[in-house]
């Protein structure tokens, strides 16, 4: 059981508030779009020395590397994928003008 | 793709013999203008058969929600946003009131307008409209050939409110939209929705006619049903010894003031429509004498309008307009902040914008004496590398440059300036480090000559 301290209520926090500067828009964002929110529980819990009820030091420990990697791989396949999608529309937009492309009856 | 490889199949798919007949007749008039660009209307048969079923809706449709409501295709818009648009999706889930999504604005999309097109959206059709604009940042726009082919729905519905309805067809001209510029595109076309009937966009501007007289007889050969322009190409039109008579004028891009449309009205015998219409978003409101204030157009366009700390205003009350909504489908808006005003109001039938301020004519003086607008300005300025800069011309005629540029950049603008106006032409230039979100970047003491 956690004896919430306010050491630990401030470290919860400040998971939440994420890196200055660059943060997404809220780590309450990623948590409600996480299929399952495990890596956020799993990191959470081991910045407050706790574990999931049943597991090891140790299998938590290696249970929370392997869904940080897996979750990075994600995030940075998605990456790519937005990236290369943006890519795409600039050159498509590019090559077509829309005076060349379209009639409307008017010019804005 | 470059232009000069699109095929005449590409450019009017399914055209038929009368359609090659009626191009052949605007290109070959013997006194046609110089043509320097090719067009099209790129729409196949499925593609016309959805602008037709568009059309059939919007002819049907009201602008139906009530004050205190929200129009009831806005919670699935707002979650479709929130979930296919890489910009929305960083909302994450849509909160309960639209009041409490963050707005946009015109930087944002000119910041990366791919992050505003949805995933679904196919690429190979997307095409490109590019505004220069009078308020700053110019803007690449993501659209369709479908989105361009609709906006005629609502030309329709603006005409209708005025007892018009377009009837050209086969044989016969449909539109001409007039520019005065000394650059800008021309070609023609046919509009397949109404039964090819001919398109045609010139340029009053001399240099792009062989004669100069050759502007009113091809105008008169032409006799289109619907003549589109702004307050500066058509009061250059109403000085032309033109004989024909359209069923309507169409006005955009620049507000026109009540005296320009009635020297345009008595000029033409017809009824002249000034259009708020927007690159963003489409015809947006039509003015209506009658109610005394522009009437929106678009039933699947919400209009807020936002004081100046971005919440809604009272009814009634003027301020910044604000569109969710729009048919443009590879740009679908989450409460855009337009930079115009108004106030609005709904008169139990019709939402109306009062006091609508959109972007004035901005003409400026040449030392050869001519008037040339704002938009030849941008071309002549558009190769070099000024990510944003503000044009002002005094009483006396000198101008005043101020853009975020290094010194070569400025000199650079100068001298293209000094290009444009004419030799003697002062300028006075300045750099400065950033402009605010919103400035407006032309601006002229010179009064524009009337009709």
């Amino acid at each position: 059981m956690v004896q919430w301290t306010k050491a630990g209520v401030d470290k919860v926090l400040g998971l939440l508030d994420g890196p200055r500067g660059n943060s997404p828009p809220g780590a309450v964002a990623q948590v409600s779009h996480a299929p399952t929110g495990g890596e956020l529980v799993r990191t959470a819990l081991a910045r407050l020395d706790c574990r999931p009820a049943g597991e090891t030091v140790a299998q938590a420990q290696d249970r929370l590397a392997s869904l940080s990697s897996v979750e990075r791989e994600r995030v940075l396949r998605a990456a790519r994928v937005a990236e290369q999608r943006a890519r795409d529309i600039r050159a498509a937009l590019a090559k077509k003008a829309a005076d060349e492309s379209a009639d409307k009856w008017t010019r804005e | 793709m470059n232009p000069e490889t699109i095929s005449e199949a590409e450019r009017y798919p399914a055209l038929s013999e009368h359609g090659r007949r009626m191009l052949a007749f605007l290109r070959e008039h013997p006194n046609a203008p110089i043509l320097r660009n090719e067009s099209g209307h790129h729409l196949y048969p499925a593609d016309v058969e959805q602008v037709r079923a568009f059309a059939q809706e919007v002819t049907s449709a009201w602008v139906s929600w009530r004050p205190d409501e929200m129009p009831g295709w806005m919670p699935a818009f707002v979650t479709r946003c929130c979930t296919e648009v890489p910009f929305y999706r960083n909302y994450g889930s849509p909160p309960a009131r639209l009041a409490d999504l963050p707005t946009i604005s015109r930087a944002d999309l000119s910041r990366d307008i791919t992050k505003f097109v949805p995933d679904s959206v196919a690429l190979d059709r997307l095409i490109n409209f590019r505004t220069s604009g009078t308020t700053g940042h110019p803007l690449l726009l993501a659209s369709h050939p479908v989105v361009a082919a609709s906006y005629l729905a609502f030309h329709k519905r603006a005409l209708r409110r005025h007892g018009i309805e377009l009837r050209h067809g086969r044989g016969q001209v449909g539109v001409v939209l007039v520019g005065y510029q000394r650059k800008c595109f021309t070609y023609v076309s046919v509009t397949p929705t109404m039964d090819e009937s001919g398109l045609a966009k010139v340029n009053l501007h001399p240099d792009d006619w062989r004669d100069a007289d050759d502007r009113a007889k091809y105008l008169d050969a032409l006799s289109p049903e619907v003549v589109t322009g702004d307050p500066i190409s058509l009061r250059e039109l109403a000085q032309l010894p033109t004989q024909f008579r359209p069923k309507a004028i169409l006005s955009t891009s620049m507000a026109l003031t009540p005296g320009m449309q009635h020297s345009l009205q008595a000029r033409f015998g017809c009824p002249v429509l000034d259009l708020y219409s927007m690159n963003e978003a489409g015809p947006v409101a039509v003015f209506d004498a009658d109610v005394g204030g522009h009437v929106l157009l678009q039933h699947r366009l919400y209009v807020e309008i936002l004081g100046a700390d971005g919440a809604p205003v009272r009814p009634g009350t003027r301020g910044e307009i604000t569109l969710t909504g729009g048919f443009n489908f590879c740009l679908p808006l989450l409460r855009y902040r337009t930079g115009d005003h108004a106030a609005l109001r709904f008169d139990g039938e019709d939402w109306i914008l009062d006091r609508l301020e959109g972007r004035p004519p901005v003409m400026f003086r040449t030392m050869r004496n001519e008037f040339i607008n704002n938009i030849e300005i941008t071309h002549a300025l558009q190769r070099l590398a000024l990510p944003q800069y503000t044009l002002h011309q005094r009483l006396d005629g000198g101008l005043i440059l101020r853009a975020v540029a290094g010194a070569t950049e400025r000199e650079a603008a100068v001298a293209a300036l000094g290009a444009l106006f004419g030799v003697g032409q002062r300028i006075e230039a300045s750099s400065v480090p950033a402009f605010g979100d919103k400035v407006v970047q032309y601006t002229s003491e010179i009064p524009f000559p009337s009709v």
